[in-house]
């Protein structure tokens, strides 16, 4: 049970440190013996994950063995391209509530938009059908729209394309 | 200014302590915390959390280096840390600080001795 406690604490620890150090901290707690000492290395651990959220930020996504540039082999360098940028733990927060904030209005801002309110009507875009010509087929074929009967025209004022 | 060991002095007490039992022999961070207590006679404990909070700080400072897993140990999880030259550099400086400390502390303590004495009537 304790064990398990102490895995917990371990695995909340910062990714840097946890890496590094982690499995050491488990081996050491697994060579402990006695209840008393066991529950000396709990408190130790929680001491210890205190001290590395609030003392050590510098060591928080410290990789766990920075790799350093190695020459490729034909003698010339390889070269990083992107920079190991991660945006601190304390940047992450406070740019989740705004994401949030700013999506939430806007789907307030969808849902009573002032297009609703003033009730103006956007006029429905609709657009013809495709005519299907037949593979020999001429001009003569197609229906003759001069004998169509007039309809309403503000509909055909609304819907001006056509496919050609 | 910080290459000169002196801008570090004093250390902490633990920095000390590892620094010290890794000045024999290598050792995995169980093995430092064994070492620790035996030097101090069992007065000072370091636990993992510390231990391993100030080793980090002395590999980034290059005072210690990491030398990985060693085939056949008894655990396999255990890393063994080394002392560099640096850290030896260091720890002689504390040391140094450390033997003039007691050095002024003895010699304090022989003048002060007489005046501890009780005073004589006449």
């Amino acid at each position: 049970m304790l064990r398990r406690i102490y895995r917990c604490v371990v695995r909340v620890h910062p990714p840097g440190f946890r890496k590094r150090f982690g499995d050491e901290m488990l081996s050491i707690f697994d060579h402990a013996k006695g209840r008393l000492s066991t529950f000396r290395l709990l408190m130790d651990s929680i001491l210890s994950l205190i001290r590395q959220w609030t003392l050590r930020p510098e060591f928080w996504n410290e990789s766990v063995s920075a790799p350093a540039p190695e020459d490729a082999l034909d003698g010339i360098p390889s070269f990083c391209t992107l920079t190991p940028f991660r945006p601190r733990a304390t940047a992450v927060i406070p740019g989740l509530i705004l994401t949030m904030a700013v999506f939430s209005l806007t789907c307030v801002a969808i849902k009573y938009s002032w297009i609703r309110v003033l009730h103006v009507r956007i006029p429905e875009v609709q657009f013809e059908a495709p005519q299907w010509i037949p593979p020999n087929g001429r001009p003569a074929d197609l229906p003759d729209r001069t004998t169509e009967p007039v309809q309403d025209r503000s509909k055909h004022r609304q819907c001006t394309c056509t496919n050609r | 200014m910080e290459g000169d060991p002196h801008f570090f002095l004093p250390l902490s007490p633990a920095t000390l302590h590892i620094l010290l039992s890794l000045a024999g022999e290598d050792l995995h961070g169980y093995g430092i915390m064994q070492e620790v207590a035996r030097q101090s006679e069992g007065k000072y404990r370091l636990g993992p959390g510390t231990l391993y909070d100030n080793l980090q700080k002395l590999i980034q400072r290059e005072w210690v280096e990491e030398l990985g897993r060693r085939a056949g140990d008894e655990d396999p999880r255990r890393r063994y840390y080394r002392l560099t030259l640096t850290g030896q550099g260091v720890l002689e400086a504390e040391i140094a600080r450390l033997t003039e400390v007691v050095r002024e502390a003895r010699s304090r303590l022989q003048i002060a001795r007489p005046s501890t004495a009780k005073p004589r009537r006449a």
